[in-house]
């Protein structure tokens, strides 16, 4: 028999079992085109001479990691899939008479095929697309006209080995395991590991004690900064969770709904109840898996698409004036500085106004009930301190401001809160007593609000130097700096087009930086075009990720069904013999996939529904502070994502019911 | 009138593009009584699984009828069908048949549940059948967990729990060892002589000498049969041995 005989016979495998090998070549296909996307994204020259570009080149390069990480993992679970479905056959060549080598002959053609369909599609795919995804990353970042899309050649060969070497591993995967077995254990390959395992409702206990312990964490968040701690341990309390409900849990609900005779013995839920139990304890992880990454994809994207959205909005909050310079007092003359400011503002063509200046001194601190006490780090990272941001401002800085003539006493003092209206008559800072004389919400100077303090409090003291001393004490547990200085910050806002107004804090930043080293600059424009690469490129990045879980998903379930339609066949034949209406085989099948394919969805949103908090407050770090905004966006993303869900179910019983009913 | 007439009955398989045609059933006649034991015998290919199939209703003849108590089988409207097979037909197939899903209990009742019986009915039918075919103490087990014996018995209990009118048994003792066999057959013997008719499939000269009368098939038409009167089960035996002997002559295979 000559070689083609073998690549006949592979060639014909793949057509007979295209029912899973068409996903299964689609899939890699997505993957393949994501990753020669990322890379050409990442190491193309196209896109460097843009500032900010490197975060966007890196944030790929990440992407790329992931992908092909995920990549590996994936193709692997898959193929396992495949293999598990075709043991049988295989085990077959061997007892007609074909020999090992031949049979791993087959195997390497058809590993050879589907890797090849998968790969090169995917690249011409990466080719053919590339420039369309290229131009929207372009459009959603905002970078300049001038980048061009360079196909680099070496992307190609990169990928290409990368995931011939994977599957070519999986390839030598399967021959070990039928070089390792016996053609009578292939005979039986599909009926192994389905062993009942037995579940004890303490394991249920342990799942759902998981899952309200991480649930509790999520909920009982106050402070954003505790959030970003306390969101792991509470992922993996949910991880762990889920995995036990799904195992335990669901066999000893489906167990009592088993024990409610009246229930169990109807003709719907007879079939579906005992078809469950035997499927939870086979599937439970599996569908724990779909579940946890459906939570992923729908935390990913709504929160990139949070961010993005929002992006302008959160950048405008976070600076109420166009321009805020900060530095410590004395270290320029206030004088030189303004007329800088005017003197390159007007070589720009922009217009400066509300030109500001005040010498404050800001420190954190706890308060309530009229007491303010300095803050530990405990506190700080605590997560349901709340903290406030003080603002000290001597008493002439004050008069100069509001043009008014206030006097205080050495124990009076003015003060406000930013948001909260809850002044009291007296105030007791650092175990010192004061008269709250008055109000200081007057002073006309929009400092925004630091998002990750509870509020704001503006205190207008007599004496500097007991605002030095208040502020060096309750620094005194976070730095070692002196604090013997004020701070002296400037705001103004300018006018004009914008790319002169571009051009213009461009330089500011320069000028500024030439005359104090350690001043601290914010512009308004600068940071937009910072975020559109940012946020722009998370939403790019998360929304290809999402993708790629989703299409992981997709398939998993898929197989899934698949392979359960073929073992389920012949329950319905004796069903159906023992009459079992067509109609009535229907209705049961549908509820029973139904059921499997709901609960990790309906999993996934009561997980979403419970980090809803916890994303909020991260998302206050990047001071994204409008909650509807979020809720909107997630909202749409599980909308959206629930369509598909549905669709993939649809084709997935439609699947299913034609193996079951032939 | 006979619970069971076969009138005429053909069946032409024809193959997917109408060229080849293959004829299984050519003129089968004949009836069963109401309390009747019959065996059907015959060679591999004579067309014995196509007739139960009929019989049971899972496949139409091209010409000729089955009545049942009356009723033309392929006159039933397809969405009858299932319930009038549940509810007058019961079935013992080689393989079991049973669901790895059920326990004992659940498999026997499947067939109520089917029908939509209340529970309670359920309760009070299964213990005393169960006792009857010794299963009693295997109710709460899976089939997995018990011997062929075990199961074959299952499946008898499944097959008598609606009181079908017509117990069809496809080679009942087909996969079970000859003492397994021997008891499932005495278990037949006492469920005919409380009355249940029973048509039997089978290859097994010892399983058709239980029978009370032995249909022998060969090329799709009933070519003889036997009656057991008042003859004692071992002189049945060398009976149908002797006139499977005769029919090999003529080219069949006794299995």
């Amino acid at each position: 028999m000559g070689k083609s005989f073998y690549l006949k016979l592979a060639v014909t495998n793949l057509k007979k079992n295209r029912n899973a090998y068409i996903p299964y070549i689609l899939a890699g296909m997505g993957m393949v085109f994501t990753y020669v996307l990322f890379l050409l994204l990442s190491e193309g020259k196209g896109i460097t001479n843009v500032v900010g570009a490197e975060t966007l080149q890196i944030m790929f390069e990440m992407g790329a990691a992931v992908i092909s990480i995920f990549s590996v993992i994936f193709i692997f679970y898959a193929n396992g899939f495949l293999m598990k479905r075709r043991k049988k056959e295989i085990a077959l060549y061997g007892i007609l008479g074909l020999e090992r080598k031949h049979v791993g002959l087959v195997m390497l053609y058809e590993s050879l095929i589907a890797g090849l369909i998968s790969v090169i599609s995917g690249m011409v795919l990466g080719l053919l697309f590339g420039k369309l995804f290229f131009m929207l990353l372009m459009k959603i970042t905002r970078i300049a006209e001038g980048s061009k899309f360079i196909i680099d050649t070496s992307v190609f060969t990169k990928t290409f080995l990368f995931f011939m070497a994977v599957y070519l591993a999986t390839l030598l995967w399967n021959q070990l395991q039928v070089r390792l077995s016996k053609p009578i254990e292939l005979l039986k390959g599909e009926e192994i590991g389905q062993k009942e395992k037995r579940s004890t409702p303490i394991l249920a206990i342990i799942g759902l004690g998981l899952l309200a312990a991480g649930y509790y964490m999520a909920l009982n968040i106050v402070n954003p900064l505790a959030a970003i701690n306390r969101f792991f341990i509470a992922v993996l309390l949910v991880i762990a969770g889920t995995y036990y409900t799904f195992r335990a849990g669901s066999i000893v609900i489906l167990k009592l709904l088993k024990k409610n005779k009246r229930y169990y013995y109807q003709t719907n839920h007879f079939i579906t109840v005992s078809g469950m139990i035997h499927r939870m304890k086979q599937n439970a992880t599996g569908l724990a898996n779909i579940c946890i990454l459906s939570t992923m994809v729908l935390v990913t994207l709504s929160t990139t698409i949070a961010l993005f959205v929002g992006q302008e909005k959160m950048i405008e909050e976070s600076n109420p004036t166009d321009y805020y310079l900060n530095m410590e007092e004395g270290t320029v003359s206030q004088v030189e500085l303004k007329e800088t400011v005017y003197e390159v503002a007007q070589k720009h063509n922009v217009t400066i106004s509300n030109y500001k200046d005040i010498r404050i001194k800001g420190a954190i601190a706890s308060y309530s009930d009229g007491t303010m006490k300095g803050v530990d780090r405990e506190i700080m990272l605590g997560s349901n301190s709340k903290y406030y941001s003080v603002i000290f401002i001597p008493l002439t800085e004050y008069n100069k401001l509001t043009g008014k003539n206030v006097n205080l006493e050495e124990n009076e003092v003015l003060m406000s809160f930013a948001i909260h209206k809850s002044t009291k008559k007296n105030v007791k800072v650092l175990e010192e007593n004061y008269t709250v004389k008055g109000a200081c919400d007057d002073i006309g100077i929009n400092m925004g609000q630091d998002v990750t303090a509870y509020d704001s409090i503006y205190m207008v003291f007599k004496n500097e130097n007991r605002i030095l001393d208040i502020v060096m004490k309750m620094s005194e547990e976070f730095t070692t700096n002196s604090h013997d200085m004020l701070e002296y910050n400037v705001y103004f806002d300018a006018e004009g087009e914008y790319e002169d107004r571009l051009a213009c804090a461009g330089e500011m930043k320069e000028v500024t930086y030439n005359m104090v080293k350690g001043r601290y600059f914010a512009n308004i424009d600068l940071s937009k075009e910072d975020g559109y690469k940012l946020f722009g490129g998370l939403v790019f990045l998360g929304f290809f990720l999402g993708i790629i879980f989703l299409l992981a998903m997709v398939m998993i379930i898929y197989f899934k069904q698949i392979s359960e339609g073929f073992e389920d066949r012949k329950r319905f034949e004796i069903l159906n013999k023992v009459g079992l209406d067509k109609k009535d085989v229907k209705k049961t099948i549908n509820k029973q996939i139904i059921q499997v394919f709901f609960l990790p969805l309906l999993g996934a949103i009561i997980h979403v529904a419970f980090a809803f908090k916890m994303i909020t407050k991260l998302l206050l770090i990047f001071n994204l502070s409008d909650t509807s905004l979020i809720f909107y966006c997630t909202l749409i993303t599980i909308a959206i994502f629930a369509v598909i869900y549905i669709f993939v179910f649809k084709m997935t019983a439609k699947a299913y019911y034609r193996i079951v009913n032939r | 009138m006979p619970l069971l007439e076969v009138n005429n009955l053909k069946k032409i398989y024809t193959t997917r593009f109408g060229g080849q045609q293959c004829q299984a059933l050519s003129q089968v006649n004949f009836s069963v009584e109401e309390g009747e034991y019959v065996a059907i015998m015959g060679a591999s290919g004579s067309g014995k699984t196509t007739l139960l199939n009929i019989l049971a209703s899972l496949d139409k003849p091209t010409a000729g009828e089955v009545r049942l108590d009356g009723t033309v089988l392929s006159k039933i409207s397809d969405s009858k069908i299932s319930a009038f097979r549940r509810e007058n037909l019961g079935f013992v197939f080689q393989d079991f048949n049973l669901l790895d899903t059920f326990s004992v209990k659940d498999n026997i009742l499947l067939p109520l549940v089917l029908s939509r019986k209340q529970y309670k009915e359920m309760e009070e039918r299964v213990m005393p059948l169960a006792k009857r075919l010794q299963i009693d103490s295997l109710l709460d087990k899976f089939p997995y967990e018990i011997s062929g014996g075990q199961k074959q018995r299952t499946a008898v209990a499944r097959a008598l729990i609606t009181n079908p009118k017509l117990i069809l048994a496809d080679e009942p003792t087909g996969a079970l060892d000859s003492k397994a066999a021997q008891n499932l057959l005495q278990i037949f013997d006492q469920i005919n002589e409380s009355g249940q008719t029973i048509l039997m499939v089978t290859h097994s000269t010892q399983a058709a000498s239980h029978a009370k009368r032995v249909l022998f098939i060969k090329d799709g038409e009933v070519y003889n049969q036997l009656y057991r009167g008042n003859q004692t089960q071992e002189e049945m035996f060398r009976k149908i041995v002797s006139t499977l002997t005769v029919l090999a002559d003529g080219g069949v295979d006794i299995g």
